[in-house]
């Protein structure tokens, strides 16, 4: 049986030791390594890589010499990402790498992850970072990628006892993973549907994965944190769900005004545009997460639910119950396929449960109002009398959904 | 004897998600131990260790937990009784690897238990909030644990889900086959723990060459928070015969709020280890208060210790580098003085009078010599008597203040072992 191979990234200036451990190790455990060297500094080597700077910077439109004596380290980054990228494309064309495996400090784990990013889902990833725990920088690394990204806590710089360790965990992770079994992400499209969803709507969720998964549907679930629903419009716009049930379409108005959700600027544009069926409810649309750092004395004053030690979620003013139901309904009128609103009439979330400090059914229907003014007519928006996290609510969902996505499948 | 792999679970809805990663690790060889540490109801799958035994060791009752709807207040003795019980495990040889799946609640909780856990031992947590804003770090921390985004929830078994759970089960198998279980300190070359940073580089390199020559393995630690906040945990698992801290930045950036504060613990473990240490004040002529846009947006830290009318160090919008005061200089001489007086083992403290980093040698953007000249004399008066404070006449980053350094530390260790 052929070899798997394995492509290894690193800047074989500061690195090259370590680089060439790693290769070494995925070398004995019989699989092909191919060490690519992302130096940028243009200074002609013998790194001991296998593919040279010199040939990562031709496929990036640029040569050692003009990286040499370029003072800009960010366009020769730029050269150097971009010919790893062309290349790394090329042996995946070529069935040559089975998976990808990079080390690096801040600006090496940099490039590195953007050449991952660059690599589908289901592909091998793992990179060993030392700054992979510096707040801010693990969340780039990662975005809304599937990376194995390994903290080495002690700096990659001389092959000691403790980052040998470090080293022969990581190539024997991607041992591991390319020995064992592989199902191809490929989700069944004539089937699948992708749905949203936050903890506080967990509940609905489950109940609703059951009942189509019963109905022999696939549901593949996105955590609406800004990140996976970013993932999630990702993966529609590739053409692998035949619906959506997005539970938690909160990071709209998170993006409007730049709290911590924010799901970017084309959430919930994706599934219409594809002309799939949707359908829309509105949990966490009513609360917004500024970071708690970057509270100002009138997010102070708001009405607020502590989820845990980490999350706290603050009630949204009437104004921006307004703004973002127009935002809503700009983004759904593009809409090429079928779409339904649904809304639960006690509550959206169980934070906002009644009993519980956010739990204002009458500010929420001012989003609904001005979303039934906005939205063009052929959209329904149906009201249910419960909690989000009530079994009638998943029930109004599922009934719904049957309806909607069989009746599509007739004609798929 | 085969190796186990512990995984933890929420076994009352991620039932049927376990068991087929379970299947898989133990299809490659491996026994698992599964652990429910979940608050809701009964597991759908039978434990090897119960959630009953997990609250029992926290303390509680999982009736009791169960019933309550407060998670903020069951979750830590969750916690804690899973930590119990993997330290537990590992001391009988039954982990060697440890991997759990989940959204944020799940990836807060078990990445806090692996985190009981030493360096060396296999961690993977496969995360559908891994890439979470001010999550992420948090979940990692100082430990060595892999974080896997999953990109979708693990909720219900499809291609996806089944493809990361797949590559999730051979990389903790692959981990586990590769690891010898908790890293233990080699026998034949001493290691030296090292703190380093960029305004020490030159000093950092010296020194490093010259305890290598000595026969010494150092292993530095980059000291912006994190990395010094692991050194001081990695002391504790004995690693280390000796400590160079050249960058106790840490500590002022602490008492200041500065980016690199390392903690309230930070310089204490190697006094309680008793292995020598040798220290520099390098990083207490500065501190770190980027990005830049803080000082227009009126940050507290800015506005409270009026940092704009400082001389600050700008390489770049995020690394900015504000000059301490002389009031600062001197708090903190009495702060280490504290910590320092506390060791057991052998401590001496070396000032290079000429500059303290690259930063605040002459000419460079925090140069301030009376400032400087405040911190010895308050550092000598609150010092223990026997610890030695040198004043050397020469720059942090001179091959001369780096030799002083290390014949210092080599005479202290060997005198010690």
């Amino acid at each position: 049986m052929k070899r798997k191979g394995v492509l290894i990234l690193a800047t074989m200036d500061t690195k090259g030791p370590e680089a060439l451990y790693v290769r070494k190790k995925i070398d004995e455990q019989g699989l092909r390594p191919t060490l690519m060297d992302l130096s940028t500094r243009g200074r002609r080597q013998s790194s001991g890589a296998d593919i040279g700077s010199a040939e990562v910077a031709k496929a990036g439109g640029a040569s050692l010499n003009l990286l040499a004596s370029s003072s800009d380290r960010g366009r020769n980054t730029e050269a150097i990402v971009s010919g790893a990228v062309k290349i790394a494309h090329r042996l995946l064309r070529e069935n040559r790498i089975h998976g990808i495996l990079g080390l690096g400090g801040y600006s090496g784990s940099l490039m590195t992850s953007e050449v991952m990013h660059s690599l589908p889902f289901g592909f091998p990833k793992i990179l060993v970072s030392s700054a992979a725990a510096i707040p801010g920088l693990s969340t780039r690394f990662i975005q809304t990628s599937d990376i194995l990204l390994f903290h080495s806590v002690v700096e990659i710089a001389g092959l000691t006892g403790l980052l040998k360790n470090v080293l022969e965990r990581a190539a024997f992770a991607m041992v591991g993973i390319l020995h064992g079994q592989v199902t191809e992400p490929s989700a069944d499209k004539r089937k699948a549907i992708a749905m949203s969803m936050l903890s506080p709507c967990e509940g609905c969720a489950r109940a609703v994965r059951a009942a189509l998964e019963k109905r022999a549907y696939p549901v593949v679930g996105f955590h609406a944190t800004g990140i996976g629903d970013r993932a999630m419009e990702a993966m529609i716009s590739g053409g692998l769900f035949r619906g959506v049930i997005d539970l938690a379409p909160g990071g709209v108005g998170e993006h409007l005004y730049g709290f911590m959700r924010d799901a970017g600027p084309t959430r919930l544009e994706a599934a219409g545009r594809m002309g799939i069926p949707q359908i829309i409810s509105t949990c966490g649309v009513n609360h917004i997460t500024p970071r708690k750092s970057k509270y100002t004395r009138e997010h102070d004053l708001r009405r607020r639910h502590d989820i845990d030690r980490l999350r706290t979620w603050l009630r949204m003013s009437p104004r921006e119950l307004k703004e973002v139901a127009v935002l809503f309904a700009e983004k759904l009128n593009l809409s090429r396929g079928p779409v339904s609103v649904v809304i639960p009439l006690r509550g959206w979330s169980s934070v906002d449960a009644p009993g519980n400090a956010t739990y204002d059914p009458e500010e929420d229907r001012i989003f609904t109002t001005e979303l039934r003014k906005t939205l063009k007519k052929e959209i329904p928006i149906e009201e249910v009398d419960a909690n989000m996290e009530d079994p009638e609510f998943a029930q109004a969902l599922v009934k719904l959904a049957l309806e909607m996505f069989e009746g599509v499948s007739s004609y798929a | 004897m085969p190796k186990h792999i512990v995984i933890l679970s929420s076994l009352d809805t991620k039932g049927e998600e376990a068991s087929y990663l379970k299947d898989l690790i133990e299809s490659q060889g491996f026994k698992t131990i599964l652990m429910d540490t979940s608050i809701g109801g009964e597991p759908a799958l039978q434990p090897d260790i119960s959630s009953e035994e997990v609250a029992r060791l926290g303390g509680g009752n999982i009736r009791d937990i169960r019933a309550s709807r407060n998670t903020g207040q069951v979750t830590p003795l969750m916690i804690k009784g899973a930590s119990t019980k993997v330290q537990e495990l590992l001391a009988k040889g039954l982990l060697d690897g440890i991997i759990s799946f989940g959204g944020a609640s799940n990836t807060t909780s078990a990445t806090s238990v692996m985190k009981a856990l030493p360096f060396g031992i296999p961690k993977l947590m496969v995360s559908s909030t891994a890439s979470m804003p001010a999550y992420a770090a948090k979940y990692i921390g100082t430990k060595d644990i892999t974080m896997m985004h999953s990109v979708v929830d693990i909720s219900g078994l499809n291609d996806l889900t089944k493809a990361v759970l797949e590559r999730a089960a051979g990389g903790i198998c692959g981990m586990a086959a590769a690891s010898g279980g908790p890293v233990k300190p080699a026998s034949t070359s001493p290691l030296i723990a090292m703190t380093t940073f960029k305004f020490a580089e030159e000093c950092g390199q010296h020194a490093m060459a010259l305890l290598e020559k000595k026969g010494y393995t150092v292993i530095p630690f980059h000291a912006q928070g994190i990395g010094d906040s692991a050194m001081e945990e990695l002391i504790e698992q004995g690693l280390f015969q000796g400590v160079l801290d050249l960058v106790p930045a840490g500590v002022i950036e602490e008492l200041l709020g500065g980016n690199r504060a390392a903690g309230a613990l930070r310089l204490e473990s190697a006094g309680r280890a008793g292995i020598p240490q040798v220290y520099t004040p390098c990083g207490f002529d500065m501190l770190s208060c980027g990005p830049l846009s803080r000082r227009e947006a009126g940050d507290p830290l800015w506005t409270s210790l009026r940092l704009a009318d400082r001389k600050i160090f700008i390489p770049d919008e995020f690394r900015v580098q504000a000059r301490t005061r002389g009031d600062e200089v001197c708090k903190v001489a009495e702060v280490v003085s504290r910590k320092l007086n506390a060791s057991k083992g052998p401590v001496r403290f070396f000032i290079p009078t000429q500059g303290w980093s690259s930063l605040s040698s002459k000419g460079a953007d925090l140069y301030e010599p009376v400032t400087d000249a405040l911190f010895a004399p308050v550092l000598k008066k609150s010092l223990r008597r026997d610890i030695e404070v040198a004043e050397l006449p020469m720059e942090l980053n001179s091959t001369e203040f780096a030799e002083a350094l290390v014949t210092a530390l080599d005479s202290m260790v060997k005198t010690t072992t």
